[in-house]
């Protein structure tokens, strides 16, 4: 097989794909859900657009936030379920996505669950019957995957552009972080800044070789986990968990692990 | 039943919409803006210089205590989301009837309606036992790197007003 129809081939073979889909649409439902129930979707959001005299169109739908809110919650659910679950994913992405696009457009700041939006449109092309479902259920987990992999090049790279390599030596930027807003555990550990030079410099290591590792399908689970741990980290010290992406990344990354033990 | 699976035009079409889209939102990277629903992921970026200054609220309640707050405790949103937001209104803006109508809005939840802690939303600032905030100031501090301390508060080594605000007397 030639090196291009590997590469036609490989994204559309992920072993066990529907299940391991499955999988992953139980999990990112139930990430969307918590959000949902939990984030901040409420009706302060109506209220503080009028205070800023944002765009019409964005003030318009945070009025509407708290009924969308709900709405939302529940296809959650109903995708949690499993019911219908390429339209109710395609309702979601909208309903979910509009919420998003309300709240970024309180001053234009970054969603940083902007992932989800993604993960919720891809769900969207899931279809077909026998090796063509399986082959599209395969390209949305390499779709997924890739999205997360360009996630942590475009972090390592931003930092390395915009911070540049003195980001890493320094550690000056997670040290102050930590002081400032981060845990009584992590602003302990602020009294050791070399952790902090330590945790800059694998920071960026990770993050600029995680699309690498991910090449590889033996590395790709271990760099899901290396990642994991590396948020957890984060959490520890600076109380930024992250978890709305990694908790995904069982169902996305470690599905492989039983067809390797078989 | 499809036994054949999808066509190559369908697959080379799928590979290349999702290298178009990856492609793009790379590219916002390199610009560090992030038009939803892309993201750049530039989050903690800079290296922060060794002086830099950062915005605070002190809050005054009905006993005299005074607390420093970030931001981040005074509205319901992620922390970078509320910063930001208290940014542009009274560091950036001059709109004085604005900075005004949210200091009232702020103080009135923070004693009606505080919220919890949630992932990257920090709890609302809460006063003294029984009282209620009265007053907010809005501060820049200039904060220097080489006189921080593990376990010390943090001090600035310079701290100017942009806005005060006193809730009317009921």
């Amino acid at each position: 097989m030639s090196t291009l129809e590997s590469l036609l081939e490989a994204p559309f073979s992920q072993p066990r794909a529907q299940e391991k889909l499955a999988r992953v649409r139980v999990s990112l439902a139930l990430v969307v859900l918590l959000l949902l129930l939990l984030g901040p979707y409420g009706s302060f959001n109506a209220e503080l657009s009028a205070l800023l005299n944002m765009p019409s169109s964005a003030a318009h739908g945070l009025r509407r936030l708290t009924w969308l809110r709900w709405v939302s919650a529940a296809l959650a659910a109903t995708l949690t379920a499993g019911f219908r679950p390429r339209l109710t994913a395609a309702l979601l992405c909208a309903s979910f996505g509009f919420l998003n696009y309300s709240v970024a457009a309180l001053n234009e700041l970054w969603n940083y669950n902007a992932h989800l939006n993604f993960f919720l449109f891809s769900l969207c092309f899931e279809g077909g019957s026998g090796k063509e479902r399986e082959q599209r259920a395969s390209f949305i987990l390499t779709a997924m995957q890739a999205y997360v992999a360009t996630l942590y090049l475009q972090a390592g790279l931003s930092k390395l552009l915009f911070g540049g390599v003195e980001w890493a030596l320094s550690g000056r930027t997670p040290w102050v972080y930590t002081m400032t807003i981060g845990s009584a555990f992590g602003k302990r550990l602020a009294a050791f800044p070399e952790v902090f030079q330590a945790l800059a410099i694998g920071t960026m290591i990770l993050e600029l070789t995680f699309p690498v590792l991910c090449l590889s399908r033996r590395w790709r689970p271990r760099a899901a986990g290396l990642a994991i741990a590396y948020h957890l980290g984060v959490w520890a010290l600076m109380r930024i968990s992250f978890w709305h992406l990694w908790a995904l990344f069982p169902a996305l990354f470690w599905g492989d692990w039983r067809r390797r033990a078989e | 039943m499809a036994v054949s699976g999808l066509p190559r035009r369908t697959r080379l079409a799928l590979l290349s919409g999702l290298g178009i889209v990856l492609a793009i939102q790379l590219a916002q990277t390199l610009r560090d803006r992030s038009p939803w629903p892309l993201c750049a992921y530039n989050m903690f970026n800079r290296t922060l210089p060794l002086r830099f200054a950062t915005m605070r609220v002190r809050l005054h309640d009905g006993s005299g205590a005074a607390f420093i707050v970030d931001p981040g405790e005074m509205l319901p949103l992620e922390f970078f989301r509320a910063r930001s937001i208290m940014q542009d209104v009274f560091y950036a803006g001059n709109d004085e009837r604005q900075k005004a109508l949210l200091a009232a809005w702020m103080l009135r939840n923070l004693n009606e309606r505080p919220w919890r802690a949630f992932d990257e939303t920090f709890a609302a600032a809460r006063p003294s036992e029984g009282a209620r905030f009265v007053k907010l100031d809005v501060l820049v501090w200039g904060l220097d790197v080489s006189r921080m301390t593990a376990g010390a508060p943090l001090t600035p080594f310079e701290e100017s007003s942009l806005f005060t605000y006193r809730e009317p007397e009921q």
